[in-house]
């Protein structure tokens, strides 16, 4: 066993959700999906019921396997070439997401913050801090979340409440301007960008109740679904949906609005402090899957040794993505995003569970 | 300066890495941490020396445009 660590079912739910909603609050995409118009809280109310769905292949092959990683049971359904390929498109598919999140945070730092710093010094602080976060295994990754988390949702909640007076509800019409449909089907694009599903899949042997898993997969997508309903709104009745679209942070405008009395006001590092943090466990969760994942695969007997080469990968690959803001944009966007992640999080483990039906590989449910 | 500097780093983490994993004779470690250093230096360097190195997301970004349109 590489992993001794167990973690429960409440750190569990506190690291998807740090490493979901740090994404939102700097460029909060559900505001760019179509229909793209005032109507994009009801996508928002949609994307808990889809989030249900999408990650219930999943929940049912741990279900089937539930000592057993991604990495592992992919050999058991579909024999030694499949657990290469599965293992080589997920170890591909977390390497690409952790470069993108490096260059999505110092592409923040060097328009907003920091304009004359290199950006490789952004990206290589923090790959060296979570590097060492990965090191220390799954146990501390759940307890730096549980610590960190409530400190995100009390600055999130904090700053909004600052905000309420400003709000206009009116920028909300005339509600469902074009339609029903639309709404439902861009549900899609938060729950596609929720990685974490597929991160779940590898870190459900390590919790230390196997009943409450059922509390994972369900609490999870109402607290993400909650806490992105709070922040598209807001951003949607303060500046209008016009303006939020043309933003590249919306969140981080509607913080800067913040003016309470005279003396409460440029409240933006709060904002810069969280977003630090979070970005810092999401990098580190990254990383644990990727080396956990290389690990596995090749059979190692530790994951240590390949903490600092699969850095130096990130680091590299991220320079290459990050070269133009809007280029990032461009493949963040629903029309091409969205497919790509979906193809990881929904069809190949849909896939895993059908060949696992068929071929009556691991344990009977109940 | 720069090409000096990369290699002077990725000096530093193959010396801090491999003697311990000679000592202990973990060979399948050794290989994979070095194919993944050796995977990381390429990139590295390749971008060091001015060469363009594709970039990833413009492949998917076609591949996805063909298959949806």
């Amino acid at each position: 066993m590489i992993e001794g660590g167990k973690i429960s079912y409440k750190q569990m739910i506190l690291l998807v959700f740090v490493s979901r909603i740090i994404g939102w609050i700097a460029f909060l995409p559900v505001i760019l999906a179509s229909p793209a118009n005032q109507d994009v809280w009801i996508d928002c109310l949609m994307a808990a019921p889809i989030h249900l769905i999408v990650a219930l292949p999943v929940y049912l092959l741990f279900k089937k396997f539930p000592n057993q990683t991604l990495y592992e049971y992919s050999q058991a359904i579909t024999g030694k070439i499949g657990q290469w390929v599965v293992g080589i498109l997920y170890i591909w598919f977390f390497i690409h997401m952790a470069a993108l999140n490096l260059s999505n945070f110092s592409e923040f730092f060097t328009t907003i913050i920091m304009p004359e710093t290199p950006s490789l010094f952004f990206v290589i602080t923090l790959t060296l801090v979570s590097a060492y976060a990965a090191h220390k295994g799954i146990e501390v990754l759940g307890r730096l979340s549980e610590f960190i988390a409530p400190i995100i949702m009390i600055a999130l909640i904090g700053v909004v409440l600052l905000l309420v007076k400003d709000m206009d509800l009116k920028e909300l019409t005339p509600i469902l301007e074009k339609g029903i449909y639309p709404s439902i089907l861009t549900g899609l694009s938060p729950v596609a960008q929720t990685v974490e599903i597929i991160g779940l899949a590898i870190i459900f042997p390590f919790i230390n109740d196997r009943q409450k898993i059922k509390k994972v997969y369900i609490f999870t997508p109402l607290l993400l679904g909650l806490f992105l309903f709070i922040l598209t709104i807001s951003v949607i009745a303060l500046l209008g949906d016009d303006l939020a679209k043309s933003l590249t942070y919306p969140f981080y405008s509607i913080v800067r609005l913040v003016h309470v009395g005279n003396f409460l006001e440029r409240i933006e590092a709060i904002h810069v402090a969280v977003w630090i943090l979070g970005m810092f466990i999401k990098t580190a969760f990254y990383y644990y899957l990727i080396v956990l994942g290389l690990a596995q695969l090749f059979h190692l007997k530790d994951y240590k040794p390949l903490i600092l080469p699969t850095g130096t990968i990130i680091v590299s690959l991220s320079n290459v993505l990050g070269q133009s803001i809007v280029e990032l944009r461009e493949f963040i966007s629903f029309n091409i995003y969205t497919w790509y992640t979906l193809f990881f999080i929904l069809f190949i483990p849909s896939l895993l569970l059908l060949t696992a039906t068929i071929r009556k590989k691991g344990e009977r449910s109940r | 300066m720069k090409v000096f500097v990369v290699l002077l780093l990725f000096a530093t983490i193959a010396l801090y890495e491999i003697p311990g994993l000679m000592r202990k004779k973990e060979w399948p470690e050794l290989i994979t941490s070095s194919v993944l250093l050796a995977i990381g230096f390429t990139l590295s360097f390749l971008q060091v020396i001015g060469v363009d190195v594709p970039n990833p997301n413009k492949g998917i970004e076609y591949l996805i445009k063909l298959l949806t349109s």
